[in-house]
Formats: structure tokens, C-alpha cells, sequence
């Protein structure tokens, strides 16, 4: 039995209406968000618009601007408004990243965003001790490359990290991430 | 004391065995909504099938040792109300079974029947899972299941998952008639609104949503019993906090008092969890796990600590520290008859009574269901 069953419509009403749909408020769990990306068509084929989904969250504003040695930041700039900042100078691949994980800090980490840094570097550290940030990370990832999507796309490839990178349209770093919390062993991990 | 404090079961060994040592004046205070799951697999079964393929065959997992336990552990209440699990992780052929839409989910209905006797009072929980696209099927099926749930029971409940099924008013929308017919004939009607996991920091925006749901809910059926059922604890602890200590809010409590709060009244009642995070851990801790004893507090926190295991010491050593961690952590009460409590006071002065994550999780439980009785019926928070 599924948690979201399969009914069927009303007559006379369009498949896929729902009375109660998911808003961009209720999205604070990974699952939630995946959900809520393939319904609502955020995810087509197996890449993730994040920027869309960033641009379309009330609330949630997005620029691009030359950030330095930094990937991105999110910071309050109204009572309940946000605004994320990318940098402009990066690759698109890299940028997506970036977004997704500052994505990640407004929907579950949205009190702490006033003691966040103006600005940090995402997936390229050595090592992320801090909790906040290593769940950002593993999150986006998430949201970029769902379980059972990579898991696929990784089998089809026979693990071609330059065509999963290519499928995705994340860095082979951000699949490499993937692969590694996800398991994966041999081919090209 | 009325039973109002709902607490979801999973029928995971843990929770038993927190059941198992909460009191009888405790347990009368609890409704409990046991979510039947399939149970351990069986030694051997299916060694060659895939995960697919597990759930599918028959005789796979030993369902029917979960309804012996769950039976022992449960008849003594007043009521209980009885779901089965939509957890993928948790399901079997038997459970699937059990599911079938099929003459108004006459296996459902049927084996509520050979329920009924060992309960005070079974409340079903009304099952929705369509096999095809046929709506008037879909409406008949759904019809026939709650009326005949009906016949046999002094009440029916529907539970839904807020958060991932967005089409549930269907559901209940095509019953209302009869639910709200039944409530006229002193049936009990229960809607249980899940939100499983939610974040701590996010009750209020959860709470905007669900009462829109219950403004709703209360045109389709003014009569019936509301209830908020989530938990905010994590799958895993380091999602939330730091490695070795940190505290967290209950964020369910929260969310039923802003709705509360908001409709200006207290008609819609608080359940939870236990403090167990909706999706079972089974993880196999292959090289040892780090000893953590947890505290849930009177004013709807939770505290842990947590220490890395160093192999010059034992896990006895370990626990007996983290105990005294607690201990001494300035939120740390004294809670008399409770027996998680009496647990963590033995760890401390060294006579450890469980080594394993699981015991600790009853522990965790067992005074979690104190604090929520206390709070609920004497109203400390």
C-alpha cells in the first residue's frame, strides 16, 4: 500500500489534481522536496531545475555576482525574505551545487541563517565537520541526484562519471559525492 | 484518566519493550495507533530473492509473531486503533495482502474481524489503495470497507499523510456521508493527520498549512476527532545537532499547541511518535556504534550525549559516562516510577543495563511518554 495512493480521477477532473497540493512551505525533508520537485515538474528526465524551483519559492530571492573565492551565501534581507547569491564566475555545473545548498539552508536551516557567513566554499573543502553544512551538502546532493534516478542512470552508464555529470548537469565532484554516500564502488568511483 | 494522548507504534522490538515497562495508570492514558509491519525476516527465507522480490513472495517474514506481540502488549487497553504499515522498508506479501481493495478491502475487514476479540475496543484505520482507474470501483470500494469497518467496530479512523499525500480529502470526501451518519449513531470517528518527520524550527509553518486542512475538515465532518500526529526526531542524530551534545525542540508539541493556539480552543488532540523518527534505522553497526543516551525534558526538548568509543574501554565504561553526562546536564530531572529514567540513574553508577542502541531508544521512549503524560494531563509545559 502506497503512502500516496494511485486514485483514480474524478470524472471531469484532470489526473494529477489534488485538492490539498503541496506548497513551498511544507518541503523540510528531503523526500518532501524530491516529491514535490517531480510533481510539480522541477525535475525533467533526471536533471534538476533548481534555479526555477529557487525562483518560484515565495519569499526567496536569487542573484549572481562576482563572489571571489566564494560559491555562494544565503542571507535575510527582509522580516521573512531571503536572498541567495551565486557566484557569477563559476560553471553552470558548479553553480547548481551551490544553489541547491543554499536551497537546503533556507528550508531547513532558516534560523540559523543570521549566523551564517556571507559567503563559503561548498563541496570543496577537505573535510565538513560542521553538521549544518555537512547536511547541506548531502541534501542538495540529494535533491540533484535522487537515489533511485542515480542508481539507474549509474547502471545504464555502467558508471561513466563524465556521462552521469553530463545527465545530472552536476561536476563529476558533486557525482563523485554522490557515488560515495550512496555506496558505490569500482567503475569510475 | 481519558485516553488522549495518541502514540503511533511501528511494533519495532524498542517500542515494545518501552511499552513493556510503561505503568498501568500510564497506559490508560494512551491511545495507542499500532502500525502493523511485517516483522523479522525469517532465518534464511528468500536468501536468493531481491528486495523486490522479498516482498512479494509469502512466508518471508514471521507477520504473525508481530500480532502475537502486539496482541500480548496491547489487549489490556481501552481502545486501540489498528493500522498497517505504508512503508515500503516495512512491507510484506502478507501486509500487501492485507491491502487489497478487492470487495471492499474485504481481507482488511476480515482480519479485523479476527481482531476484535482480543481488544476492549479495535478501531480500524480506513485503508486506501486503488488497483485501477476506475473511479466509481475507487467510490464503491471505499463506501463498502467503512461501513462494514462500521458493523463490526465501535469506530473507524483514516489517517493521513499531510505531508505526502496532498489528495486525502478524496478519500474523505467519498465517505463523509457515512462517517458523519455513524457519529450520529455514536460511532467515533477519528481523522489522524501524520506529518511524520518535521524539522525542528517549523511549527508554525506546518501549523498554517494543517489548519487550512481543518477548517476544511471541519465542513466535511464537524463530528469527528482531530488529531495531529509527527515527530521531530531525527533519523539520524547528526542531522540536527552536534556529534557529542546539543538539545532540540519537540517540534510536535509545538505544532499542536500553535493549532491549538490558533483555533482558540484545545479540540483538536497531540499525538506523536514515541521520540522514534518515522523511518526505521536498520543500520548494521559493523565496526561499533558511538554510546548516546538521550533526555527528553518537561519543557518539550531533548538533550543527548554522546561519546566516541575508544578501544581501550569497554561499552560499559562509555555508557556509564554519557549516563553521568546526562545526569549532571542542568536539564536533567527526576522522574519518579519512570522507568527510562531508573535506567539511566542505574548506567551512571556503573551497572549498565543495556549495551545495545535499541535498549537505549526504549529508554528514550519510556521517558518520553512520561513527559507527554505529564504534560498533557497536568499541563507543566
Amino acid at each position: 500500500m502506497r503512502k500516496r495512493p494511485l486514485r483514480p480521477p474524478r470524472p471531469g477532473q484532470e489526473a494529477g489534481t489534488d485538492s490539498l497540493p503541496l506548497d513551498f512551505e511544507a518541503l523540510d525533508t528531503p523526500e518532501r522536496i524530491i516529491e514535490f520537485c517531480q510533481s510539480r515538474g522541477y525535475i525533467d528526465g533526471s536533471s534538476t531545475d533548481i534555479k526555477k524551483l529557487i525562483e518560484d519559492t515565495p519569499n526567496l530571492e536569487i542573484e549572481f555576482k562576482d563572489l571571489g573565492e566564494y560559491d555562494g551565501c544565503i542571507k535575510k534581507i527582509e522580516n521573512d525574505r531571503y536572498l541567495i547569491s551565486i557566484n557569477s564566475r563559476h560553471s553552470p555545473t558548479r553553480q547548481k551545487f551551490s544553489m541547491a545548498h543554499e536551497y537546503v539552508h533556507f528550508q531547513f536551516h532558516r534560523d540559523q541563517i543570521e549566523k551564517m557567513p556571507e559567503g563559503e566554499k561548498i563541496l570543496h573543502r577537505s573535510s565538513e565537520r560542521d553538521h549544518i553544512e555537512n547536511q547541506a551538502n548531502r541534501v542538495a546532493a540529494e535533491i540533484l541526484m535522487p537515489r533511485r534516478l542515480f542508481e539507474d542512470r549509474a547502471r545504464e552508464v555502467n558508471g561513466d562519471i563524465a556521462e552521469l555529470s553530463r545527465i545530472f548537469e552536476v561536476s563529476t565532484l558533486a557525482i563523485r559525492y554522490r557515488a560515495k554516500e550512496l555506496g558505490f564502488r569500482g567503475h569510475g568511483f | 484518566m481519558d485516553s488522549n494522548y495518541f502514540l503511533l507504534f511501528k511494533t519495532a522490538a524498542a517500542e515494545f519493550r518501552a511499552w513493556e515497562h510503561t505503568s498501568p495508570e500510564e497506559k490508560r492514558a494512551i491511545l495507542p495507533i499500532i502500525e502493523l509491519t511485517r516483522g523479522r525476516r525469517r532465518r534464511g527465507a528468500g536468501a536468493d530473492l531481491t528486495e523486490q522480490q522479498l516482498i512479494s513472495t509469502p512466508d518471508i517474514y514471521a507477520f504473525e509473531k508481530i500480532l502475537e506481540k502486539t496482541e500480548e502488549s496491547f489487549s489490556g487497553c481501552p481502545r486501540v486503533i489498528m493500522d498497517i504499515t505504508r512503508e515500503e522498508m516495512l512491507n510484506s506479501f502478507e501486509i500487501n495482502q492485507l491491502s487489497l481493495d478487492t470487495d471492499g478491502y474485504k481481507n482488511w475487514v476480515t482480519f479485523i474481524e479476527t481482531q476484535i476479540e482480543h481488544y476492549d475496543e479495535l478501531i480500524p484505520t480506513i485503508l486506501v489503495n486503488p488497483s485501477n482507474d476506475d473511479y466509481e470501483e475507487y467510490e464503491s470500494n471505499l463506501i463498502k470497507q467503512v461501513n462494514d469497518a462500521l458493523d463490526l467496530c465501535p469506530g473507524i479512523a483514516y489517517r493521513a499523510a499531510v505531508l505526502f499525500d496532498p489528495g486525502f480529502l478524496n478519500d474523505l470526501e467519498v465517505v463523509a456521508d457515512d462517517l458523519n451518519v455513524a457519529k450520529q449513531n455514536g460511532k467515533e470517528i477519528f481523522i489522524i493527520l501524520d506529518h511524520e518527520f518535521i524539522r525542528p524550527g517549523t511549527s508554525i509553518i506546518h501549523a498554517a498549512r494543517t489548519l487550512g486542512i481543518i477548517e476544511r475538515l471541519n465542513l466535511l465532518l464537524p463530528e469527528a476527532t482531530i488529531v495531529t500526529l509527527a515527530t521531530s526526531f531525527p533519523r539520524a542524530i547528526d542531522d540536527l545537532g552536534d556529534p557529542e551534545h546539543d538539545v532540540f525542540p519537540m517540534e510536535e508539541v509545538f505544532l499542536n499547541e500553535e493549532i491549538n493556539r490558533a483555533l482558540k480552543h484545545s479540540d483538536v488532540h497531540y499525538g506523536d511518535y514515541g521520540s522514534i523518527n518515522p523511518t526505521r534505522n536498520d543500520i548494521v553497526f559493523a565496526s561499533g556504534w558511538r554510546p548516546r543516551i538521550d533526555f527528553p525534558t518537561a519543557n518539550s526538548r531533548t538533550f543527548y550525549y554522546r561519546e566516541k568509543r575508544d578501544k581501550k574501554h569497554t561499552y560499559d565504561h562509555h555508557y556509564t559516562s554519557v549516563a553521568q553526562d546526562v545526569m549532571n546536564d542542568e536539564l536533567f530531572e527526576e522522574l519518579e516510577g519512570c522507568w527510562g529514567y531508573e535506567k539511566i540513574c542505574e548506567a551512571a553508577t556503573g551497572i549498565v543495563p543495556g549495551k545495545s542502541p535499541n535498549f537505549w531508544i526504549s529508554v528514550r521512549m519510556s521517558i518520553h511518554i512520561h513527559q507527554q503524560i505529564v504534560r498533557i494531563f497536568q499541563g507543566t509545559s
